[in-house]
């Protein structure tokens, strides 16, 4: 597919806003017959050969690309109107691609698109957008598995990268687009956001939806396939486990979700246990804090969906029926009330135990947050100290290990390679010296050798951290059987040769295509 | 079934300096389906989650029945939440999706059935209830979804924009469906959108919210015919209702170059100008020049009628922008000027100061006014 590059300028946002839209926004929307009279009389039909070089909206209402509350939008580059119109099918493009669009006399396709992004992109605009999302060719999409959902969402190969598309209301996306760039900039575990196409029109001339494009986030599975893929038991309680935490680092953050479920989260390996990020923001409301009452709606709706989805791979057998969906759901509920208590709690103790401050932090550490203010108080006779924390950031773990090593992980593949890094001291008796020395021969002579050992072909299935962990787990395993030290050496060699082959490619799963099946009707 | 009372119901979040729901007096009739609409932020899901529970009250009380649940906890209250998002699941039976809610509130599995095959009936999917939601046709799984809700048999539907995430066509179809479903259950509802065609086509009664202050609660006829201030006049509607900040003059309103009448008592309650609102199917096309000037910028044309989008200064030095509905037969062009008188008595008078609807029916005012040149 070719672009002609005359056309890629940057044409002003009021050039090309589509006129057409304001009439398909009336209630009821009048028949095209009727909208193509008041275009042709205004003199901005797109639909006929008439003047396209200019066009101006209907009835001088300003087209809102920015629906959502307030947030700004600032870094965001908008190419606006790129026309259609312009594209070129070559016989060198992609067959299936080329065909999509051969179908439609190229001159009709005078079609202001809209699109948002975070940096230009102008290959974007080669996408197949005319052809409803259902419909795009098989080449360019990738098979990956999906959580539940009720729009249509596909994986697009793009440049290299894999980018999740959905679509949905222009509205909507917008919205959506813009909270998650919100919450990746609070440090909230959220997919990234890379753009908003609307202004779809189908080769039909029908409106199409606009789409959200996001980036696949690489290594994650949705609940779906982990809970079909690994067999142990006790995978759902630690999904929940991961969710808890999300849910919990998002309402600190302000952040109401409206619909918390497993297929909303991605979910990440962390060196035994999982790492939970947001997937799907559409509902979501940012505020300052939250009330009680809307931190309690999201556990309500967080209970009633994972019941919902327990059940649902239960009743297609890929659940043990063991399993009781209801008392796992309900586990959301502890886990969240036990996590939260612990970050926000006020505790009140006599001046003589102030070690209990120290405790505190300790205690927080441990659960992966530094605590990055705390509000420390004394009654008036100054008997007694109460604590609260104010402000913690998630993520302990793995900060410290980034500035030790320049290695970033996930926390709790951090937790698990600083404590290698604390044996390597042990073994090394090297507890007195400089702890960023020894960290950087820990890694020059440990992690980055042995995640290197591991052939090329093989890497792409894990992260090299988790990598180094499931090494980490075989040595202990092997060292139990053979009732002696093994070294990581060759525990690492023999983990390649023996458990590696087996391990699913996981840098992007290919697995069975999760069905979509969306409450709302197709298209007829 | 039960009334809902919100008795000057107050919430203040934390860290706020205004209120976020102001004093709401509302009383909700027992099988009434009422809706609240008003901008974002206005403080429509404050309110419908202080009804479900889930948001304190910081003053005030909210009655359910003759029942005060103020300081009840949400499963105390009999109500259900209906959630926005309902997924559907795949390998899950119709009865099964339907149902399995009661399964965590811990309803037997004898009732949950029972009250799955009632649900059913009420929706025309009696002879689904063992297949899998993927055979079903779109509408249908709609219903699935609302089946969710049926199921759980409360005193009370809340629903918090159920509809914003479909498009166009099915939201007609679905929000047709749930108001029809509303009335046949007959269980008292209390709904929030922020599309005034939805609040309007689908309440009984429109409660309309601005910063969490009560405008107006009222039936979608008067809320249409007598908006109580400038406010619900011009967000209910679609176009908006034309309001023009007009001189008093002697006798009336001065509208171009002639006078509008307006009764004396109406008269006086304004000051030396009044806000005059007309809706654009009130404004007829005068061919003797009379009324409100309007140079037409676009005509948007419907089929059998047409909107005439225009500027006019009538009586100001500034230009204001006029909507007009006219016969799609007879259509301005461009560029022209166009007179338009309102219809008959269909004017609604504002105080320019307040915003506060002005009565305009004095007892002297025989019949409709005519224009005084
Ligand atoms: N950036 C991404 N990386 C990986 N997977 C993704 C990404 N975006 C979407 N997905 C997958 O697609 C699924 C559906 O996406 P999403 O939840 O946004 O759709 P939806 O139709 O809005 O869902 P819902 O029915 O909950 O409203 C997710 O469960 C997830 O598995
Ligand atoms: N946790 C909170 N802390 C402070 N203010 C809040 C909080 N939650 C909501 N608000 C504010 O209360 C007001 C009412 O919010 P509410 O969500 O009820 O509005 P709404 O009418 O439902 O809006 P929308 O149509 O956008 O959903 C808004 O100004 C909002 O910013
Ligand atoms: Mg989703
Ligand atoms: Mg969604």
């Amino acid at each position: 597919m070719l672009f002609i590059a005359t056309s890629a300028t940057y044409f002003p946002a009021s050039a090309f806003l589509d006129p057409r839209s304001d009439y398909l926004k009336l209630r009821p929307i009048p028949p095209t017959s009727s909208i193509d009279a008041s275009l042709t009389h205004a003199g901005v039909n797109d639909k006929t050969s008439a003047d396209r070089s200019r066009r101006e909206p209907a009835c001088g209402t300003e087209r809102h690309t920015n629906s959502s509350r307030g947030t700004p939008n600032m870094y965001a580059s908008r190419m606006v109107g790129m026309p259609l119109g312009k594209r070129l099918n070559s016989s060198a493009g992609s067959p299936s691609t080329a065909g999509a669009l051969a179908s439609t006399p190229w001159h009709d396709q005078g079609v202001a698109l809209d699109i948002t992004a975070a940096r230009p992109w102008p290959a974007l605009l080669d996408l197949p957008w005319r052809t409803p999302l259902e419909q795009w060719p098989e080449d360019i999409l990738a098979a990956l598995p999906r959580g539940l959902s009720r729009h249509v969402v596909r994986f697009l190969r793009f440049e290299g990268r894999v980018i999740a598309v959905k679509e949905i209301k222009a509205d909507i996306a917008r919205r959506e687009y813009n909270l998650l760039r919100m919450l990746r900039r609070i440090g909230v575990p959220a997919v990234e956001p890379v753009g908003v196409v609307a202004g779809r029109i189908g080769t039909d001339g029908e409106p199409l939806d606009a789409c959200l494009l996001t980036r696949h986030l690489q290594y994650s599975l949705p609940y779906r396939a982990m809970l079909s893929q690994t067999l142990r038991p006790d995978t759902a309680d630690r999904l929940i486990d991961a969710l808890a935490v999300l849910l919990v680092r998002l309402h600190l953050a302000g952040f109401w979700w409206g619909d918390v479920s497993l297929s909303n989260t991605l979910f990440k390996r962390s060196a035994g246990e999982f790492a939970a990020y947001l997937v799907d923001a559409e509902t979501g409301e940012l505020h300052d804090t939250l009330s009680d009452g809307q931190r309690a709606h999201d556990l309500d709706i967080a209970r009633v969906n994972i019941a919902g989805e327990l059940l649902d791979l239960q009743g297609g057998g890929f659940v043990d029926e063991d399993v009781d969906p209801v008392s796992v759901s309900g586990q959301i509920l502890d886990r969240y009330a036990v996590l939260w208590e612990a970050l926000t709690a006020i505790e009140r103790f006599s001046d003589d135990k102030r070690w209990r401050v120290e405790e505190r932090i300790r205690g927080l550490n441990d659960l992966g947050f530094d605590v990055g203010e705390l509000d420390i108080t004394t009654d008036f006779d100054g008997a007694h100290i109460q604590i609260q924390p104010k402000v913690v950031d998630a993520g302990h773990h793995s900060r410290r290990l980034l500035r030790l090593t320049g290695v970033d992980v996930e926390d709790n593949q951090a937790r698990r390679l600083l404590n290698d890094l604390d044996s390597f001291r042990a073994s090394q008796d090297r507890q007195n010296d400089d702890e960023e020395q020894v960290a950087h021969d820990w890694l020059t002579q440990v992690y980055e050798p042995i995640t290197r050992s591991v052939p090329r072909e093989l890497r792409g299935r894990m992260e090299p951290a988790e990598i180094f962990h499931e090494i980490l787990e075989h040595r202990w395993y092997m060292s139990e059987k053979a009732q002696l030290d093994v070294t990581i050496e060759s525990a690492a060699a023999d983990y390649v040769e023996h458990v590696m082959p087996d391990k699913p490619d996981e840098s992007a799963v290919v697995g069975v295509d999760t069905e979509s099946i969306p409450v709302r009707a197709k298209r007829p | 079934m039960a009334t809902v009372t919100y008795d000057k119901a107050t919430r203040v979040y934390p860290g706020s300096e205004v209120a976020s729901v102001d004093s709401l007096d509302i009383a909700v009739e027992d099988g009434e389906f009422l809706v609240f609409v008003g901008p974002s932020g206005c403080g429509k899901s404050t309110s419908l989650r202080m009804l479900a529970g889930l948001e304190e009250i910081n003053s005030g009380r909210i009655l359910i029945g003759d029942r005060d649940v103020t300081n009840l906890s949400p499963k105390d209250r009999d109500v259900a939440m209906v959630f926005q998002n309902y997924a559907l699941y795949p390998h899950m039976s119709v009865a099964d999706n339907m149902g399995f809610a009661l399964k965590i509130a811990g309803t037997p599995k004898a009732e949950i059935r029972t009250r799955v095959e009632e649900a059913a009936k009420i929706l025309d999917l009696t002879e689904y209830l063992d297949r899998k939601p993927a055979k079903l046709s779109g509408g249908q799984r709609q219903r699935v979804a609302m089946g969710r809700a049926i199921v759980r048999q409360p005193q009370v539907f809340l629903m918090d924009e159920p509809l914003s995430n479909l498009d166009a066509k099915l939201r007609v179809q679905t929000r047709t469906q749930i108001a029809s479903l509303q009335r046949r259950l007959g269980v008292t509802t209390v709904y929030v959108t922020h599309d005034q065609v939805e609040a309007m086509t689908m309440g009984d009664r429109v409660a309309v919210l601005k910063d969490g202050v009560l405008q107006q609660c009222d039936s979608p006829r008067n809320m249409y015919d007598r908006p109580n201030n400038v406010f619900v006049a011009g967000f209910i509607g679609s176009p908006a209702m034309n309001l023009l900040e007009l001189p008093v003059a002697d006798g009336g309103v001065k509208l171009g170059q002639s006078i509008y009448p307006v009764s004396r008592d109406a008269l006086s309650a304004a000051g030396s100008s009044v806000t005059l609102g007309v809706r654009p199917e009130d404004l007829v096309p005068n061919s003797n020049g009379e009324g409100i000037p309007v140079e037409v910028d676009v005509v948007e044309e419907l089929g059998a009628d047409a909107y005439v989008y225009g500027r006019t200064n009538a009586g100001r030095d500034d230009d204001l922008q006029i909507v007009a509905r006219v016969d799609g037969r007879r259509v301005p062009d461009k560029g022209t000027t166009v007179h338009f008188t309102p219809k008959g008595d269909h004017i609604h008078l504002f105080s320019a100061e307040s915003g506060e609807r002005i009565d305009n029916e004095s007892p002297n005012t025989v019949s409709a006014p005519s224009l005084q040149q």
